[in-house]
């Protein structure tokens, strides 16, 4: 079929970016593909997961169920973005606080969920600067782990808060 | 082994920094624009002939790169392998395209390639594939009837396999038996569901024109050899690179079709090609596990002491003998799990059905072969009114009598003997863990409506195996050492592990060792990454390298000093000439030293080392679940869950703590959500996560983990393997723990479910059938 | 899984969408948050040959307060609709629902009519629309017309054609709230959800996944009121439902009618328990 492009430009993780896609071209495929950012992780391609979570114009998204067209105009923030998202980092080891305490904790094995998980939980702390475990555990339902077992993440997250 | 410094403490991963930052690199973030995107076109009917495949609409299309089709393989190419086949198997193979019949929804029927996967995909719509229904076999007891329509008429039965095992006189024993306990469990079909998918790219190496296969795969060695000759590529001619692996579970463990249809394309259209699986592609296109049923009868005397237990496994292979097929039914050999039973019997078929094949999913057989036992323990208990924790230690094998050979074995482990373990204190360790004792009053306290119940299991499961290990240690130009393993990281920390047993076996700082894993360049000869062997053969077999590297450098030190070899001593990564004790030799002066005299340090030290005891040990673990059931809605959750865990001596308890919580809760998963059902025609109807639920973390219990180490005597570092007791104890556990919470009154169904609400709100009302009504 | 081909347009206007929707008829689709949607498409299930993004017309993301109704326009998203003080105030019990719906990520972008629109089996806003009497404002190309929410969701629901929700009306009415909801997972698809809601005598309850559409259940409610401050018994709410049901009763793979028909009472229960308590959402 004859896919008539569209020209769309954005920033994402501060850089700017223009290019021509595709309307059904999804955005975590452009953002892997064309925006230079592989740690957007697709993993169920359904919005089930939270494996691609990404923020944008400041709200925390499923990349999978946005088009890269409706990016146009956005600001798109990866987990490269972290830093700026959680507003510090360790001088030295150059991580977050969330970074460095999932580390700390071993809330990650093989990484593959780790990433949107990251962005997803900076945005919700920053809204919630003291949530009920029930709000953490709302949050973690957006996010599926096949090796932690979720313990860890928990423990990570609850770190940070205190 | 030198100073104990790193072995044994929780040291963070070195595996996290490019983790934590997004700059992994899996599988997916190694294609590139120029490569083909290839689809899989696989069959929508589950046992059919194939009487037409048309490619017209689309092989003219100017983005189609091109189409194959089982007409397209030559002779003797394409045909994949089965690793457990042993004598009085049924003979399997099984075309990576589907010839003239298909027998499962999602077999490969032919692939496209295109420039990109969205194209491929519009163009493997457009292609029509033509099917003669045939009539199906979508359960085991229907396979196994006499007039069952046959998925192989060539082998004149659905039943592929069948091993035996006969310890002692279980006859007798079953005729002197106080009480004979008869119970048939079920085991539901599910997935490993690891986060990434598979996938495979297939490219020309620049320059030696060799195959360079990516896989996101648990086995590169193994695969290698395997495609080479699959293929007709020959080993001198592919390289296989595991890159950074998304989790693998054993669904990552097998030869599957799309990783030779990746080089097949190449060689045949002449482009790199890649393949990534889709989710929804991957709920038929990956291995599933654990579907069985076992029958379990025990002989149980009025003391509680059991004499004999009779085993019949029944696996739904699903419809091709894939890799390790044979393993999850296998496992049944080690039912009696811990305890004495010195009388047994069993045997185990592996019958195929027209549903995706199935192979080792996290425990490999263990978790339903626990299950089955730890049930049939609480039943014995209640017959002869013991305490459920009573009669398992007058049962239990004590911890005098190791090694023990339980006169059992099967493949892919060989003879069953328990090297070394202390069942008893893994058991009471457990038991004051979870509360034991104050259960009956914590019971008592819990509101009617939602009862408590707490359940026991106890499992005793292979590590390691899987034939030697190699390792390579290399010296880097900066003095730091290069250890090059062949143990793929799936997740597991096995670069941490690996880096801190080293560090001190050469008694040298953790900082100096990096660790290379996953390239068959590197590794040729390693195995891989499954039966829970990567730390405690790669250790060892790190180890072994490390001895030869310790030699190669005090022999190059000898000559360049024109010393006596027994002079020469190496002291914590530091080479001392007894002679001239004040002038210690650093690894990175021994290399300047060399270079001045015209020797190539790099290759004098150089060392290959193997660990070629492939011996079995023996892992154990005592769990304990505490559930709530909701009688009102049927919703379980569970509350608590103590592990009291053996794996002999541990390197980083961080990292097991770890693989003990993700494998219970796989396990929690599969009791509480998890299934891969099919309907009546074959159709699966699991297609997404909004059917197929997998465990979030507000379904998490509270953690209460304990370890013994009982070394093992079988490897110079005394471990043994971590990554499946947490999976295989959990269905146990969690299971007991229902039918402990819904009261002996209650008829529940045996096995692993899943206890889905509408299940649970049945079984309490006596109203269940065999399969939820839909 | 990538979506069938599709034109894509995005138009500055409700005037524009429409005239896309009545030039293009059913080959066209909406696309708002995109949570329903797009899971469908990248599956193939739905192949738009155009996509209308409205996402970008102004003035469609407010929460306004009117004298008898509160306005929310059709890209208020979930999560916005749940914090508002405004919802909170004056429709607590589609706050108490939306708690309950999906997780965070999924709420910030999907937003409430497009949940309503897409009146999913056993979601929990459209039984909490019919309940709470709920009106859309729909415009197409000749003006606009205000439906009663059973016209949309209801038992004897109609699509629209060439036609755009552009507002949602909650009628203004604090009262005190419970929901609660039963899944085979915390936090994955609701198998049966219920509001209970209370304001003086005026007693709504809304049942989700017991029909294939959501229901208002007004003889529950008569008995949750009549029973006030105490509870109903489970049998009580389980006869009066008898009478609600407008239907056949629901099932799929996973849940039977036989369990989601014994359960909704104690779903419906407990959820007038926490308003009881005045236990608000979350």
């Amino acid at each position: 079929m004859n896919e008539p492009l569209v020209q769309i430009a954005m920033t994402v993780d501060g850089a700017p970016l223009s290019a021509r896609v595709r309307p059904r071209y999804l955005l975590s495929d452009f953002l892997r593909e064309r925006a230079g950012a592989p740690g957007v992780h697709v993993a169920c391609g359904h919005g089930v997961c939270g494996a691609c979570t990404i923020v944008v114009d400041g709200v925390a998204v499923r990349a999978c169920l946005m088009l890269a067209v409706q990016a146009d105009g956005a600001t798109v923030q990866t987990i490269a973005s972290l830093p700026v998202l959680e507003g510090t980092v360790t001088e030295g080891t150059g991580l977050t606080p969330l970074q460095q305490a999932f580390r700390d904790h071993h809330a990650l094995q093989c990484g593959y969920c780790t990433p949107g998980l990251l962005v997803s939980s900076a945005k919700f702390l920053a809204a919630h600067r003291a949530p009920t475990r029930a709000q953490i555990l709302d949050h973690l339902n957006g996010h599926l782990c096949r090796c932690s077992g979720y313990a860890n993440i928990i423990a990570a997250i609850e770190s940070v808060l205190q | 082994m030198m100073a104990s410094r790193n072995f044994g403490q929780r040291t963070r991963r070195r595996e996290d920094g490019p983790l934590l930052t997004g700059r992994g690199v899996y599988l997916a973030d190694l294609i590139r624009p120029d490569m083909a995107a290839m689809r899989v076109i696989r069959s929508t009917e589950a046992h059919a002939r194939i009487t037409g495949i048309d490619f017209s609409a689309v092989a003219n299309e100017p983005d189609c790169i091109g189409v194959l089709s089982a007409a397209d393989l030559p002779q003797g190419i394409g045909l994949l392998p089965a690793a457990d086949l042993v004598e009085g198997s049924a003979p399997a193979h099984h075309s990576v395209l589907a010839r003239g019949v298909v027998r499962y929804v999602g077999e490969p029927v032919a692939v496209v390639l295109a420039t990109d996967p969205y194209v491929a995909e519009d163009l493997a719509e457009r292609m029509a594939i033509h099917y003669d229904t045939l009539p199906v076999v979508m359960d085991v007891d229907a396979g196994c009837r006499a007039a069952a329509p046959l998925l192989y008429p060539q082998f004149g039965s659905n039943i592929v396999h069948q091993t035996r095992q006969l310890v002692g006189d279980p006859d007798r024993a079953f005729v002197d038996a106080a009480i004979t306990i008869d119970e048939t469990f079920r085991f539901q079909r599910v997935s490993a569901n690891s986060m990434e998918t598979r996938g495979a790219i297939a490219a020309l190496e620049p320059g030696s024109g060799r195959y360079l296969l990516h896989s996101s795969t648990q086995i590169p060695q193994i695969l290698r050899k395997e495609l080479a000759r699959i293929t007709g590529i020959g080993l001198e001619s592919l390289r296989v690179i595991a890159p950074q692996v998304g989790g693998g579970f054993g669904a990552k463990e097998a030869i599957y079709p799309e990783e030779v249809l990746v080089l097949l394309a190449l060689r045949r259209f002449g482009r790199a090609t890649y393949w990534i699986e889709d989710r929804q592609e991957a709920f038929i296109a990956s291995t599933h596990g654990r579907e069985e049923s076992i029958q379990l009868r025990a002989a149980v005397g009025a003391d509680g002491v059991i004499t004999a237990v009779e085993a019949d496994c029944l696996s739904d292979i699903g419809a091709a003998y894939s890799f390790l097929s044979n393993t999850p039914g296998a496992a049944v050999a080690s039912v009696r799990g811990p305890y004495r039973i010195p009388n047994f019997r069993s045997r185990a078929r592996s019958v195929v059905t027209n549903k995706t094949p199935l192979n080792v999913y996290r425990g490999a057989g263990y978790p339903q072969a626990t299950l089955a036992m730890e049930r049939i323990m609480d039943l014995a208990a209640a017959a002869v009114g013991l305490d459920r924790a009573e009669i398992r230690r007058r049962n239990l094998l004590p911890p005098e009598v190791f090694p023990v050979d339980r006169g059992v074995s099967y493949p892919g482990c060989g003879a069953v003997i328990f090297d070394s373990g202390n069942f008893p204190a893994l058991l009471e360790s457990t038991l004051d863990a979870v509360g034991y004792d104050g259960f009956p009053l914590r019971r008592a306290q819990a509101a009617a409506e939602i009862p408590l119940g707490m359940g026991l299991s106890f499992v005793v499961e292979m590590t390691g195996g899987g034939g030697g290990e190699p390792a390579r240690i290399r010296l880097l130009p900066d003095g730091r050492l290069q250890l090059l393993s062949g143990i793929v990281p799936i997740g597991q920390g096995s670069e941490t592990t690996l880096a801190q047993i080293l560090a001190d076996h050469l008694g040298v700082a953790l900082e100096t060792i990096e660790v290379l894993t996953g390239d068959t360049d590197d590794s040729p000869d390693a195995p891989g990454t499954f039966a829970s062997r990567g730390a405690t053969m790669g250790g060892n077999a790190a180890c072994r390298a490390g001895d030869v590297f310790i030699r190669q450098a005090r022999q190059l030190t000898a000559e360049l000093h024109r010393a006596r070899l027994e002079d020469i001593i190496w002291k914590e990564g530091v080479l001392i000439d007894r002679t001239r004790p004040d002038e210690p030799l650093t690894l990175g002066n021994l290399l300047r030293q060399a270079a001045a005299s015209g020797i190539e340090p790099l290759r004098a030290l150089d060392a290959k080392g193997r660990y070629d005891d492939d011996a079995v040990s023996w892992s154990s673990a005592c769990h304990a679940a505490v559930v709530a059931v909701d009688r009102a809605t049927g919703i379980i959750r569970v509350v608590d869950y103590a592990v009291t865990h053996d794996c002999g001596r541990v390197a980083n308890p961080l990292l097991v703590d770890g693989q003990i919580i993700g494998g219970a809760v796989q396990g929690l998963g599969q009791c509480l959500f998890e299934v891969n059902r099919y309907d009546e025609a074959g159709r699966p109807l699991s297609t997404g996560y909004m059917d197929y639920v997998l465990p979030t973390a507000a379904t998490v219990p509270r953690f209460i983990l304990r370890h013994i180490e009982t070394p093992s005597p079988l490897n110079p570092l005394g471990m043994k393997g971590a990554g499946e007791a947490g999976c295989s104890g959990a269905l146990a556990a969690i299971a007991n723990a229902i039918a402990d919470a819904v009261g002996s009154q209650v008829n529940v169904p045996n096995g692993s479910g899943p206890f889905t609400p509408d299940c649970v709100h049945s079984i309490l009302r006596g109203a269940h059938q065999e399969e939820t009504p839909a | 899984m990538k979506p069938a081909a599709f034109r894509y347009t995005r138009p500055g206007s409700v005037v524009e969408a429409v005239d896309l929707l009545v030039t293009n008829g059913s080959a066209a689709r909406l696309l708002a948050g995109g949570q329903s949607l797009m899971p469908m498409m990248v599956r193939r299930l739905e192949r738009p040959s155009l996509i209308i993004d409205i996402n970008r017309i102004a003035g469609l993301d407010a929460i306004e307060v009117l004298p008898t109704d509160i306005r929310m326009g059709a890209l208020v998203r979930q999560e916005q609709a749940l914090w508002s003080t405004v919802v909170r105030r004056e429709v607590p019990g589609l706050a108490a629902a939306l708690a309950w719906v999906a997780n965070p990520v999924i709420r910030q972008r999907g937003t409430v009519v497009g949940n309503l629109a897409t009146n999913g089996p056993a979601a929990e806003l459209p039984a909490v629309a019919l309940a709470l009497g709920a009106k859309f404002i729909v415009r197409h190309a000749d003006g606009e017309d205000i439906l009663p929410a059973p016209a949309l969701l209801g038992a004897r629901e109609r699509t629209l054609a060439h036609a755009m929700i552009t507002h949602v009306l909650w009628p203004r009415r604090p009262a005190a709230a419970g929901f609660y909801e039963v899944a085979r997972r915390d936090g994955h698809v609701p198998v049966v959800s219920s509001l209970v809601t209370l304001d003086g005598g005026d007693c709504r309850v809304a049942l989700s996944g017991v029909c294939r559409n959501g229901l208002s259940c007004p003889s529950m409610a008569r008995a949750i009121a009549r029973r006030f401050p105490g509870l109903p018994a489970i049998a009580e709410l389980a006869d009066a439902l008898r009478d609600d049901l407008t239907g056949p009763v629901y099932s799929d793979t996973y849940s039977s009618a036989r369990y989601r028909l014994e359960v909704a009472p104690v779903v419906s229960q407990r959820a007038a328990r926490l308003m009881t308590s005045r236990i608000g959402p979350v």
